[in-house]
């Protein structure tokens, strides 16, 4: 598959990165000839009648294809393959799209789980995000990916790439739809994640090699997250957020909206929050998301069960919870998934500094709590 | 007739004697100085002509030699005017012989005769204390800089006729007697104190495990959150200089011309705290004629850098070697110096550019722009910190807080007992604090249990720390067992210096 001698790989990525002829022209040609073969075939003169001279020229000129074998070594070097509607790795729920991508630059293998058997939910997110929100999409893209949910996510830096890590925490597939070129990866600050993915999960764009990541190349990168999934998680954004793009094109789409709620007075939930009160699925645990997905209609379900719920499948943290010294329980209770800082655990624990670091030493060795800057902790989900 | 004087100068930050020697022989009518003089000294020839002729000694008409040997030290400063028109006046045959051997003269002259103050005479006096000479005429000015060294005959002069006069026995001048305060004055009253800070227990005993082990600091913490408050306040829990750190302070600020009038031995620690538009030159010393920059003037002190990612990049990675060495040295076409730079870095810095991370309701920074902002400071840099610390902004009820807090004396008294412990332990080395224990000394010193090897070999596996940063980690579990009164390192102090120690930055992922 990766060796484009097919004739038709070589003609789809001849078609595809002709300079000067985009997505709309791309459209006609195929509705006037029917096919991308006809349009290599056809004369000047025919193309002239569809696209004016000038870019009928641009495609006459580059008829000989010498640029897309070039191209197709390049991709070859760098172990990148191509999908395309029609060919048999495509995902097939792109195409219930209104403008689904003519073709898809794919590092890492794009499965069959992608298309039929498993849901897919897309994990979106502001960049610069909370303690909060990041540990809480580390934790669902984990949760969903052990309950077999292929996650979805633009592999960005704070939710996109904690929810990328969660999904590989638990052994679960997931894609990364980047907004730059296939080999660009952006941020830098995701190398590891990026690599991580390349071999067990797929990394695809809609851009070859080399293109440098911009602002408006994002917008167009969501309508693909939110094509890809079932249903679409924002965890935590800002009023005015890209996630909320990747939220209404998701809708447009049909597909379901879930938010996670956060405090009325952080600026990173306004966003979620906003959301819910729109009419998104209100989310407290990631069997929400499954059961609504798989609907399953549940009863009405308190906070206080959703909480169950996490502890539930964390079964060796709860046995651990149980064994807790007074000590490290009532340590436990000072802290939450907002950031604590060591001063005022010290102020609540009424003991000296040494011992308290002591102690929160000892609860990270469990894998209780965690250390999120210097000196601030919050537990672990 | 040919005649000689002493007089001094200062080479680094020590003292050098240098022989002043004049000759009047027949021949045109001339001044001449020789011996390798900077033109700050060769221009003494012009003021002492005139302060001569204004103080009522005509110069005969004749060739006059002055040489200043040994001829290999360049001769810097305006403390040879003095000691070039004694040697005249000697050779005019007005005065009786002096032995040079015996007494060594400095000052500089104002063209009217009177006798002006100069940089570094301690460290000159001291020098010409150990070299043998017992009595010294310095500008009145000078006297109690001089005074410290017992046993030297200061004779403290105003003018130039004074100093004839004294010299040839015409009036009587009373040796400087120091008082015993100028030596064994108490602590320094400071005006600030520890208990001024509310709240903040854990910064507080990291700064006290910085002090008492002489450990480098990092403060992280938004704008107001009180790092320069604390910072100001360290100098308040450290145990006073000893006399040798007091006398080597003290001769580093008479080089640099920063003693006040009164100017008696320093019993403060220096603290520090440049500008961060500072120049390299400006802090590891420079010039053309090195002169001690601030690691120097912070030696056996602290050097404080505030809002330390402002810093000039090149200006932050001088501080390398210092902080390795506990010393600078300045090399310069002329000679290399080595200034002492034995200082504790305390550094304070935002953790963004609008100082409000983590709190993002408040930061507007993105996360390109934070990790960018703390890339300011280099690998090695963070390498060279014990211990970083984050501060968080005070809360409103702390401030207004009747809670008691641990004043200064309180802390300091813990200080100069840890310390005692470590003096105690390395009497028989070079050296007397944990932050010096280094190579061999660190293998010698620190000896772990098995349990507290393996458990510091587990903590650090999966972490970027360099042989460097854990013997900083071993060093600084030292000082924390010290504070305990421990004789062994336990796994709870290995603890607390890893958390003091670790850096851990922002996490944006």
């Amino acid at each position: 598959m990766n060796t484009y001698k097919k004739e038709k790989d070589l003609l789809n990525l001849w078609f595809n990165n002709i300079e000067g002829i985009g997505a709309v022209c791309r459209k006609k040609l195929i509705l006037e000839f029917g096919s991308i073969e006809n349009v290599h075939s056809a004369s000047l003169g025919m193309l002239e009648g569809v696209l004016g001279t000038n870019k009928a020229r641009r495609i006459v000129d580059v008829h000989n294809m010498s640029f897309a074998m070039e191209l197709a070594d390049k991709l070859i070097d760098k172990n990148i393959s191509i999908t395309y509607p029609g060919s048999e790795d495509y995902p097939v729920k792109l195409l219930n799209m209104f403008d689904p991508p003519d073709i898809l630059y794919v590092k890492g293998i794009l499965k069959k789980k992608l298309n039929i058997y498993n849901m897919n939910v897309g994990i979106v997110g502001a960049r610069n995000a909370s303690v909060y929100g990041k540990e809480l999409a580390r934790m669902f893209g984990r949760e969903l990916a052990k309950k077999g949910i292929n996650i979805i996510s633009g592999l960005a830096l704070g939710i996109d790439g904690m929810s990328h890590m969660g999904a590989l925490d638990a052994g679960g597939y997931t894609v990364g739809v980047l907004g730059c070129g296939i080999d660009v990866i952006y941020p830098r600050e995701n190398y590891d994640i990026y690599y991580k993915m390349s071999q067990n999960g797929a990394i695809i764009s809609e851009y070859g090699p080399g293109i440098d990541p911009s602002p408006g190349l994002f917008p167009v990168r969501n309508r693909i997250i939110s094509g890809l999934s079932d249903g679409i998680l924002v965890v935590e954004a800002r009023k005015k957020s890209g996630s909320l793009i990747t939220a209404d094109l998701a809708l447009e789409q049909g597909k379901q909206v879930y938010a996670i709620p956060g405090r009325i007075t952080e600026k990173n939930s306004e966003g979620t929050n906003n959301l819910i009160r729109q009419g998104a699925m209100c989310v407290v645990s990631p069997d929400d998301i499954f059961e609504d997905l798989n609907g399953i209609q549940s009863e009405n379900k308190t906070l206080d069960e959703g909480d169950k719920t996490v502890e539930n499948n964390n079964d060796l943290k709860s046995l651990n919870k149980n064994s807790l010294a007074p000590a490290e329980k009532m340590l436990y209770s000072c802290l939450s998934l907002e950031p604590t800082y060591i001063d005022d655990i010290i102020d609540k624990l009424k003991i000296g500094v040494s011992d308290t670091i002591s102690l929160l030493y000892n609860m990270e060795e469990k894998g209780l709590i965690k250390q999120t800057l210097k000196g601030y902790y919050i537990i672990s989900v | 007739m040919f005649s000689k004087v002493t007089g001094g100068t200062v080479v680094g930050i020590d003292g050098a004697l240098i022989g002043v020697e004049a000759d009047i022989n027949d021949g045109l009518p001339m001044l001449n100085l020789v011996g390798y003089l900077s033109s700050s000294v060769k221009e003494a020839g012009e003021r002492v002509r005139t302060a001569l002729k204004n103080s009522g000694y005509y110069l005969p008409p004749k060739r006059i030699t002055i040489n200043l040997s040994p001829a290999d030290i360049r001769k810097y400063g305006s403390g040879f005017d003095l000691p070039i028109a004694i040697s005249i006046v000697l050779s005019m045959g007005i005065i009786p012989k002096i032995d040079p051997e015996k007494t060594i003269i400095i000052g500089e002259l104002s063209l009217d005769g009177s006798v002006m103050a100069v940089n570094g005479v301690l460290p000159m006096i001291y020098h010409a204390y150990e070299y043998g000479i017992t009595s010294c005429i310095i500008p009145k000015e000078n006297v109690a800089e001089a005074g410290l060294i017992s046993d030297m005959k200061v004779i403290g002069v105003t003018s130039l006729t004074e100093t004839i006069d004294y010299i040839r026995g015409d009036i009587d001048i009373k040796p400087y007697q120091r008082s015993d305060e100028d030596v064994f004055d108490m602590l320094p009253e400071y005006k600030c104190d520890f208990s001024d800070i509310k709240g903040q227990p854990v910064l507080k005993r990291g700064l006290e495990i910085a002090v008492s082990g002489f450990h480098n600091v990092l403060m992280t913490g938004a704008a107001g959150a009180g790092k320069s408050m604390l910072a100001k306040r360290l100098p308040t829990i450290m145990p006073g200089l000893t006399f040798e750190e007091s006398v080597e302070v003290t001769k580093i600020y008479s080089i640099s011309g920063l003693l006040d009038k009164k100017s008696r031995l320093i019993r403060e620690r220096p603290f520090r705290a440049p500008h961060h538009t500072i120049s390299n030159h400006a802090l590891i010393g420079g010039g053309a004629i090195p002169k001690p920059g601030e690691v120097t003037l912070s030696h056996n002190g602290i050097l404080f850098l505030d809002e330390l990612p402002e810093f000039n990049k090149n200006v932050l990675e001088v501080l390398r070697q210092p902080l390795e060495d506990k010393k600078i040295i300045v090399s310069r076409v002329q000679a290399s110096f080595s200034f002492p730079a034995d200082f504790m870095l305390v550094a304070a810095m935002n953790p963004c550019p609008c100082g409000n991370y983590p709190n993002l309701n408040k930061c507007t920074c993105t996360p390109f722009q934070i990790r960018k902002y703390q890339q300011k400071i280099s690998g090695p840099l963070l390498d060279r910190i014990d211990i970083n610390m984050e501060v968080k902004p005070v809360q409103f009820d702390d401030i207004f807080s009747d809670k008691e807090e641990e004043s200064s004396g309180c802390i300091r008294q813990r200080v100069v007992e840890t310390r005692q412990i470590q003096r105690k332990r390395y009497k028989d080395e070079k050296i007397c604090l944990n932050s010096e224990l280094d190579g061999k000394l660190l293998k010698k010193y620190i000896i772990l249990d098995n349990d507290v090897e393996n458990y510091l070999k587990n903590s650090i596996a999966n972490k970027d720390i360099s042989a460097r940063g854990i013997n900083r980690i071993l060093r600084l579990s030292r000082t924390i067992a010290d504070m305990e009164k421990e004789d062994k390192i336990d796994v709870k102090h290995l603890k607390e210096a890893l958390f003091y120690h670790n850096h851990v930055g922002v996490t944006v992922k």
